[in-house]
């Protein structure tokens, strides 16, 4: 009997239900599109030691900068006004047009009473030419080499302030030969000097 | 006694057998290459930039009289792998230390024990590297990078990075972006960034303008000089990313890194259609993405959780963190003449 009763009720059930619709939000299940990435990991596999060895010897390319340079023939100063050119226009954020335009001249002052140096040497030299030329150069803030690993260069001669050739540097003083020296200095109040330096050693 | 013991005993096999202790030391962390490099991406959202245009544009070839015809389109690819690390010469993305190069640093006094903040950025188009060798050929119909990998960035060896006089007369737009107009831009491009991160491979053209005009901005990271290299304690990623913007935007001056992106500041020139230019920063072309220890997603530069306090629970990497930097391109597939 009891049996009869509950089959009763559920058949009840199931006519009684009603289709409310959806209720609540849906969301929508994404799934990884794996097929693109399957490539490059299959092509990875093959080509793992290849990569590392390739990195590798990019970061020890970062070290050591071949450049061939020119050697300057005579000692001479040059003093000049220091100025860089902008690259690009700069807009006022209030008003959005250019302030600045693109090639306009932008003089940075040093800090008075401040002077900063830095050098630029071939490591393509002799261990006695480079010494003597280390001398006449005197004291400079930090040295660029090129065409040598830094860290050998500073084993070598024991200065640590060696930086590899910049290239970002070079082209925005514009230096053509080696060794030259470029001394930044405050003379007058509003514009800075630029004291660039070349000599050629004796023989 | 020997009860109790026994029962120990077996109470720490239940545990152990539970996964409730684990007297495993923890796993060594993961490296970028040669592991983790596919989990580290983010390719569900690269999917969405991949788009084609109906409208067809021609490209002049030398070999053809009238030049080739293809369609508009547009794509993204990861080009370059920047990292934050805490150890000088320390690869993070290799799990690699430079050997005799520590000495280096000593006399120039740039060694310093807080904050993340030597950063290397290495030029690594996976996607094309790896097509290569598998010799899938998409050349104009995917016009990815040229495959070669790069060292661009090292700070450890950049003495701008380091000499703050040099970094001031390199890069004199310094001065724009610590002053009363440099907060107003980086607010203005804050909020350019946060809305197009909503949608981030929809095109807006207004506020795409809006990020490039004010390329010296830092977005949300607030007012800080372009490429300053001071330590952050609370927010060392904050430094690590206006480095590698600073370096993004000194590259793409000297013409390293080009323009492959329709901007405002080659409105002139239709061959952007058709190869890379050498130009001025874009950077709307440039995303970023923080790729270990945790996989995030790819946003708008400026936008990028860049505390530690996010990474606090993940100590795989030791603070360290890699980023993934996404350049976008606009191409005309079956013509495109190529560039980097």
């Amino acid at each position: 009997m009891k049996k009869i009763f509950v089959f009763n009720i559920l058949i009840l059930q199931i006519f009684a239900y009603i289709d409310l619709g959806i209720q609540g939000t849906l969301y929508p299940i994404l799934e990884n599109n794996n097929t693109f990435s399957k490539i490059l990991k299959e092509s990875f596999k093959k080509n793992k030691n290849k990569i590392k060895k390739e990195v590798i010897t990019a970061i020890n390319k970062a070290f050591r900068y071949d450049k061939n340079l020119r050697y300057s023939k005579k000692d001479y100063n040059i003093t000049v006004i220091d100025y860089s050119i902008l690259q690009t226009d700069i807009y006022s954020p209030y008003t959005k047009q250019i302030i600045k335009h693109k090639g306009e001249k932008i003089i940075v002052p040093m800090p008075k009473g401040i002077e900063e140096s830095f050098c630029l040497i071939d490591g393509k030299w002799d261990v006695n030419t480079t010494k003597k030329i280390l001398k006449k150069l005197n004291k400079c803030n930090f040295y660029l080499v090129a065409n040598k690993d830094i860290r050998k260069w500073a084993e070598l001669y024991n200065k640590h302030n060696v930086y590899p050739y910049n290239e970002k540097i070079i082209k925005r003083w514009k230096l053509d030969k080696a060794p030259s020296k470029v001394i930044l200095f405050d003379k007058y109040r509003k514009n800075i000097y630029l004291n660039y330096y070349k000599f050629k050693e004796k023989k | 006694m020997k009860k109790i013991i026994f029962s120990l005993l077996i109470l720490i096999k239940i545990l152990l057998a539970d996964g409730l202790i684990n007297f495993n030391t923890p796993s060594p962390p993961q490296a970028l290459i040669p592991n983790g490099i596919f989990t580290g991406l983010d390719f569900q959202s690269a999917y969405k930039f991949i788009k084609i245009y109906g409208t067809p544009n021609t490209c002049k070839v030398s070999s053809v009289k009238d030049g080739l015809v293809g369609l508009k389109a547009h794509l993204i690819e990861p080009y370059l792998i920047a990292e934050a690390v805490k150890k000088p010469f320390y690869m993070r993305m290799l799990e690699m230390k430079l050997k005799n190069s520590a000495a280096l640093l000593k006399k120039q006094g740039v060694l310093s024990k807080d904050g993340s903040k030597y950063v290397h950025i290495l030029k690594f188009p996976i996607i094309s590297y790896l097509l290569k060798s598998s010799q899938v050929n998409t050349n104009n119909v995917l016009a990815f990078a040229k495959p070669s990998i790069i060292l661009y960035y090292m700070s450890e060896i950049d003495p701008s990075s380091w000499k703050d006089f040099l970094k001031i007369k390199m890069l004199p737009e310094i001065f724009y972006s610590i002053s009363p107009q440099g907060l107003i831009a980086s607010l203005v491009d804050c909020t350019a960034a946060t809305t197009m991160n909503f949608d981030i491979a929809k095109t807006n053209k207004y506020l795409q303008n809006t990020r490039d005009m004010f390329f010296y901005a830092q977005g949300c990271n607030g007012l800080l000089s372009i490429g300053s290299n001071n330590d952050g304690q609370e927010a060392p990623f904050v430094t690590a990313i206006n480095m590698i913007q600073s370096n993004i935007y000194e590259m793409s001056r000297y013409g390293i890194y080009k323009q492959s992106v329709e901007s405002m500041f080659n409105k002139d020139k239709k061959q952007i259609w058709c190869s890379a230019e050498k130009g001025a920063k874009i950077k709307y072309q440039w995303l970023i993405q923080l790729a270990r220890p945790t996989k995030g997603k790819i946003l708008q530069s400026g936008t990028t959780s860049a505390l530690f306090q996010d990474l606090k629970n993940n100590a795989s990497t030791a603070g360290d963190a890699v980023f993934v930097i996404w350049k976008q391109r606009d191409y005309t597939m079956f013509a495109y003449q190529g560039g980097d």
